[in-house]
């Protein structure tokens, strides 16, 4: 079956299932005053520090309190990435060129819109929303066919990502009920867009072979390692580090940014991605700066 | 060409222009985007000041204005210095074609 029927014929099923499990957002969370200061609200496992020596000199207490900023850092990135997505899919929801697609980028925005809605409240009520550290520069591929492989591949990259995340913490019970809420609801609807999103991202490198200058496309697949890249050290935040209190904050980070420990860890949230990525003939798992 | 900054600043700066020569000088006032520095090479750029200069770029000045052109970004740099401080690295020497 060709690429395309096949995407076509996948965001169809995946709307009819996201359609018949739509819900509430402003009626499933029960938001408590407060989170038990005591426990982690992000796993140990997933946080920047982990792995690293800075983490064996910190005291307990020390990553617990880490553990509330750095799960408002991480949901406030999904938010940022989200902002991004929905500006891309939006733009492209009645193209020519994804005949059949716009009713599942009409379910696709609607969730997410919802998604940056759980998250930011979650850091508005217990943290704070922390701001993008990027700057638009606008340069990234604007070629039609080119962009929109570097478009996709970029949500791809950064739903995966955040879905590995929020499949390891929607069942740790060392987090506050509603931590494991957030990031549960968040994979049960992200299962579906990751789904879609490898589909469109196969139907789109099939589509530009002969269609595409090849150093174009390789020059795609370049921006995506560099992307994965950007996507990891961006949860390394000085200023995550300074509100829990944490000594030097920017020399703290350049020192768990640089940890042999480290490594593994970007393998396991963005190593399979990247073997998608490879598979379908976009990306050289060289180039990617682990 | 008299660069009006340090040689750390130039070699973090040209570790993400992508499109300027080895040799080629660092025109103060080119475009960022026409050196090859892109949104996502910023965010590295970022780090990499932030890290060399021991500074902390405050949200309000990670805007296209001040990631414009290399002057403009090291004019940022330069305001987040303790007094004094940048007028000691700019006396460092640039290398030709320092990377």
């Amino acid at each position: 079956m060709d690429a395309w029927i096949r995407l076509q014929d996948v965001a169809g099923r995946l709307s009819a299932i996201s359609r018949s499990h739509r819900y509430d957002p402003y009626q499933i969370f029960d938001w408590p005053e407060s989170l038990p200061a005591d426990a982690y609200w992000m796993s140990p496992e997933l946080m920047t520090c982990h792995s690293t020596a800075v983490w064996d000199e910190l005291t307990e207490a020390q990553r617990v309190v880490l553990s509330h900023h750095e799960a408002a850092s991480f949901f406030s990135l999904n938010v940022h990435l989200i902002r991004d997505l929905i500006g891309e899919v939006t733009h492209r929801i009645y193209s020519t060129r994804y005949p059949g697609l716009s009713e599942f980028f009409h379910d696709f925005i609607a969730e997410e819109n919802v998604h940056a809605w759980f998250f930011a409240t979650f850091c508005r009520r217990y943290g704070r929303l922390y701001p993008a550290r990027s700057v638009s520069l606008g340069s990234a591929p604007t070629d039609g066919m080119l962009a929109d492989i570097a478009v996709f591949g970029r949500i791809l990259i950064a739903e995966e990502l955040c879905d590995f995340f929020n499949m390891k913490m929607a069942d740790d019970d060392r987090l506050p009920p509603i931590a494991r809420q957030v990031n549960r609801v968040h994979h049960e609807d992200e299962s579906r867009h990751i789904a879609f999103g490898r589909q469109i991202m196969r139907a789109l490198c099939e589509g530009a072979g002969g269609r595409v200058d090849p150093e174009g496309l390789a020059a795609v697949g370049g921006y995506l390692a560099r992307y994965v890249t950007t996507c990891l050290r961006s949860f390394y935040n000085p200023q995550v580090y300074a509100d829990a209190g944490l000594p030097d904050p920017t020399g703290l980070r350049a020192r768990v940014i640089r940890d042999p420990g480290r490594e593994a860890a970007h393998r396991a949230g963005l190593g399979r991605t990247v073997r998608f990525l490879d598979r379908i003939g976009l990306l050289d798992p060289a180039q990617v700066r682990w | 060409m008299d660069h009006p900054w340090p040689a750390e600043f130039e070699a973090q700066l040209r570790l993400h222009c992508r499109l300027l020569g080895e040799s080629e000088a660092l025109d103060p006032g080119a475009p960022l985007p026409e050196l090859g520095v892109d949104s996502l090479a910023v965010v590295e750029l970022i780090v990499q000041l932030e890290d060399a200069f021991e500074v902390s770029f405050p949200d309000e000045a990670l805007t296209p204005e001040v990631f414009a052109t290399p002057v403009t970004v090291w004019r940022a740099v330069q305001r987040l210095l303790p007094a004094g401080a940048a007028e000691r690295r700019t006396a460092e020497p640039v290398l030709p074609g320092a990377n």
